[in-house]
């Protein structure tokens, strides 16, 4: 078996597609989703076996023996600076290869039926491989270098696929957005990375985390790293391009800006760990940032009404609970709740986009309601990514994010702020899903005739991985051995469930009656207003100040640079062309001249005893 | 008084107040007698300086080839009309000139006084010629001795100088019209 | 001749009175003779140099001089035909056709 194997299968998989794109291009000829779609998940199902069968040999060794490092070869060589293509799998790298390429399966199954109607499914299908090939290079490669190969291509493959609908401006705008803010973030990550490389002097992850550096530099790192993490995870104040990245394919929502491409920041974080707990002030920062992420998207989601943008907010929500356990230091939590979050969102994306699909392409959730005989296995595993993100027992996301909440009382860079905000954070959280569940499936129908009657449960291909999702929500919790336990860990746990009922209890009498539309607070349903500050303030102020540098530096500064330079030109030009009179007589002189200055030089130094005779 | 200092300053007052009505005349073959002139006093300073070979040479090769060849070419060009050249240059171009000139001079002189400190090391002292049975048995003794292979590529110079003045001379008007006024 | 420094300022003369020829002069015929002016004159300083050090290098290279100067008139004299033949003038400030 060989390593390779895992990144590669989805690259065939990119190379495949794209080809049969590109002459279906030429000849006209039509694919068809079924036919790309099984290719795709063809490569994707391979490299989940290749995983496994990592997974089955990593697990009959001891914690130090499970590590694989394959070197394929020398990337840049530059004097003394050397980066090595090299991959390498340890738990945590096959914990995230795991969750790409097994829930990236079953997206790439459920995306089959989802884009069956679609015009270019290849296209699309090749995208998808794209970004499983350049994620697992992020969660495969052995250097910081190579991280950031994968990070700028699952940056390339998220754009083109929140753009892939590109007949419609709005779409590629929002792709634009994130590619843009995603870049803002990336800068964070080269600087961390120079820096690194100038205290460390190696770019390998080995040796940055055992590099030893002072506070100073590791809080630089650290704070640059986390930067790049708050773009690519969307964090305050990075984070407005996640809900309108929604406007991509619904499975692409599920697999790049729920389960995988968002998390790569938990990763990021956990790999240079023993960097930042070097820095306590950072760790302070991440946990303030991710706290206060999760509570503020928490308070935008319960004014949402797109039901694929409340999944959004209530994504960062939870990304801000997985930095939240980073910053406390408990870095196991957080890459736990990755895991059960992956499912259980990637399920509740998959469920919303069999009810878009349903309700042909109807997104806002006070035009649904009653859908729950209509379409059954959507409502039924729904309901388990409900009850796995509201964290009851015996669901996954209960053990996930319970550990988090101990945690940031228990942990030794826990408080009492972080711990009230998280578990505020989790009452609203309960609140919104209930409000989405409630409203789509359980209350009163709201929708239009005929739209009602059309609606109808998705095909098996659609639903079998909804169920598959469902029953990893259900049972994903048990794959982690907490050693929790202890009194006052219990007394939380108790105290988490009840606020998360309270809450679901709140929103299902508010909203089970519901027939109307809600008058929700445009402030809180725009995202409070952050987008339009960027707007007004990056938006106007950067066209503002290249108007200034326009007049001001430009006009008089560069242009009169510019003709300074045509003068001297023209200046020399004039003074050399004097010389060149096309008068013999006058080459003749200069001729003189300048012998006669040569034979002076030449007579002194004769006289002096230096060329001849030495004296 | 020494004759040959009187044959010197005569020679020498010859050739530079030939030398300057060559510069001087206004017709190229006034200037063409001046340089005989001139040729035969350096003769004379030649011979005073006990070169009698190059003397000869002078005499041979000079104002018998090359002079020939100076008017031979003014006659065939008919280049005797007067010209006010000099006059239509400017002052700037004179001033320079004049201090080139003072430049070149004053260096000229440094080494003139240079030469008071000159050793005689070699060994064609002027007994030593007379005892080798003149100057042309001196020189031919070195120049078929020591330079015989310069003396060879010298030759290799004239023929090329022959080959090129042929190929000038035949060569009929390639240009004709094109600069024409 | 016991002062061969006189000899020696002869030369000088001759040469300075021959480059000023050769600038001032613009009839290319005067100005090859003004060449011929110079060469001489640095025969001169040869033949005086060659008795004060008692060797006849000078002499010989004297003889290459020679040679060479006729080469030297034969070709530029030639040129001087060619040129007029084309240009109708021995005027060397009429001679601009590479500067144009």
């Amino acid at each position: 078996m060989n390593l390779l194997l895992i990144v590669l299968f989805p690259f065939f998989g990119f190379m495949i597609n794209g080809f049969m794109q590109l002459r279906s291009l030429k000849t006209g000829h039509k694919i068809s989703s079924k036919q790309s779609g099984s290719i795709a998940t063809f490569a994707m199902v391979l490299s989940f076996i290749t995983a496994i069968y990592y997974f089955i040999q990593f697990s009959g060794q001891q914690e130090d023996g499970r590590l694989i490092e394959q070197n394929l070869f020398s990337w840049i060589k530059l004097g003394a600076f050397h980066v090595d293509f090299s991959l390498r799998l340890d738990s945590l790298s096959l914990l995230f290869t795991m969750i790409i390429t097994g829930v990236g399966s079953l997206i790439h199954l459920y995306s089959i039926g989802y884009m069956k109607e679609d015009e270019t499914p290849a296209k699309y299908f090749s995208y998808l491989n794209l970004f499983c090939f350049m994620m697992l290079n992020l969660v495969l490669g052995a250097t910081m270098p190579h991280i950031f190969l994968g990070w700028e291509g699952v940056g390339l493959a998220s754009y083109l696929l929140i753009g892939y609908w590109n007949q419609d401006t709005a779409k590629v705008g929002a792709g634009q957005k994130a590619f843009v803010m995603n870049r803002i973030g990336d800068l964070g990550f080269l600087i961390a990375m120079f820096i690194a490389y100038k205290y460390v002097g190696s770019l390998d992850l080995v040796d940055l985390q055992k590099a030893t550096l002072s506070p100073k530099i590791a809080s630089v790192v650290g704070l640059l790293v986390f930067f790049a993490c708050t773009g690519k995870s969307a964090q305050i104040p990075l984070f407005t391009w996640l809900p309108d990245a929604m406007a991509g394919p619904t499975p692409v929502s599920a697999l790049i800006h729920a389960a995988t491409m968002v998390t790569s920041g938990i990763y990021l974080l956990t790999r240079i760990s023993p960097l930042l707990l070097q820095a306590p002030d950072v760790l302070s920062v991440i946990a303030m940032v991710g706290v206060t992420t999760a509570f503020v998207s928490a308070v935008i989601a319960c004014a949402q009404k797109d039901i694929k943008k409340i999944l959004a907010y209530s994504t960062v929500s939870q990304l801000g609970f997985m930095f939240l356990a980073c910053g406390v230091g408990a870095f196991d939590a957080g890459v736990f709740h990755v895991m059960t979050h992956a499912f259980f969102k990637a399920l509740m994306f998959l469920g919303a986009g069999s009810v878009i699909h349903a309700l042909h392409e109807e997104q806002n959730i006070f035009k649904m309601g009653g859908l729950s005989r209509k379409l059954p296995i959507t409502t039924f595993t729904f309901v388990m990514g409900w009850a796995a993100i509201l964290g009851l027992p015996p669901f996954s996301g209960f053990f996930s994010k319970d550990e988090i909440i101990i945690q940031s009382l228990h942990s030794q860079y826990g408080n009492q702020i972080l711990f009230i905000m998280a578990l505020a954070s989790a009452l609203l959280t309960a609140f919104y899903m209930t409000r989405l569940l409630v409203l789509v499936f359980f209350s009163p129908s709201r929708m239009e005739k005929e739209t009602e009657e059309h609606a109808h449960e998705s095909p098996l291909v659609m639903t079998l991985p909804l169920i598959a999702l469902a029953i990893l929500s259900l049972v994903g919790g048990f794959m982690h051995h907490s050693e929790g336990g202890h009194e006052e860990g219990q007394s939380i746990m108790i105290a988490s469930v009840v606020v998360a009922l309270i809450g679901a209890a709140f929103a299902f009498f508010r909203y089970r009656k519901f027939d109307k539309e809600e008058m929700t607070n445009q402030f809180v349903e725009k995202g409070l207003g952050i987008d339009v500050f960027y707007n007004k303030f990056f938006g106007n102020g950067v066209p503002l100040l290249a108007k200034g540098l326009s007049k001001w530096i430009e006009e008089y500064f560069i242009q009169n640079s510019m003709k300074f330079c045509t003068w001297m030109v023209e200046f020399s030009g004039s003074v050399l062309k004097s010389f060149q009179v096309g008068s013999m007589q006058v080459y003749l002189l200069m001729m003189v001249v300048f012998g006669l200055a040569f034979m002076i030089w030449i007579l002194e130094s004769v006289m002096q005893g230096v060329i001849f005779y030495g004296k | 008084m020494d004759w040959s200092f009187l044959a010197f300053v005569i020679f020498a007052t010859i050739a530079i107040l030939g030398s300057l009505m060559v510069i001087l005349q206004k017709t190229p073959v006034s200037s063409a007698f001046s340089l005989v002139l001139v040729f035969f006093s350096f003769a004379g300073l030649y011979a005073l300086l006990g070169a009698h070979f190059i003397a000869a040479l002078q005499i041979l090769v000079y104002t018998g080839a090359i002079m020939v060849l100076f008017v031979f070419v003014i006659m065939l060009l008919g280049q005797d009309e007067k010209t006010t050249d000099i006059k239509d240059t400017s002052l700037l171009f004179k001033g320079v000139t004049t201090l080139g000139a003072i430049g070149l001079l004053s260096v000229f002189l440094r080494a003139v006084m240079g030469s008071k400190e000159i050793v005689a090391k070699g060994q064609y002292s002027e007994e030593k010629i007379k005892e080798l049975g003149g100057n042309l048995q001196a020189i031919s003794e070195v120049l078929f001795k020591d330079y015989v292979f310069h003396f060879e590529l010298v030759s290799f110079l004239i023929l090329g100088a022959i080959v090129a003045t042929v190929a000038l001379a035949k060569r009929k008007n390639t240009y004709s019209g094109e600069y024409h006024e | 001749m016991n002062e061969p420094w006189m000899m020696l300022i002869v030369a000088c003369t001759v040469f300075l009175i021959g480059l000023m020829g050769v600038i001032f002069r613009k009839n290319l015929l005067i100005v090859l003779m003004s060449v011929e002016l110079m060469l001489n004159a640095v025969n001169l300083s040869f033949v005086t140099f060659s008795k004060l050090h008692n060797s006849l290098e000078g002499h010989i290279s004297v003889l290459f001089v020679m040679t060479v100067a006729a080469a030297e008139s034969a070709v530029g004299l030639g040129l001087v035909i060619a040129l007029f033949r084309t240009l109708k003038t021995a005027d060397s400030d009429q001679i601009q056709i590479l500067r144009d």
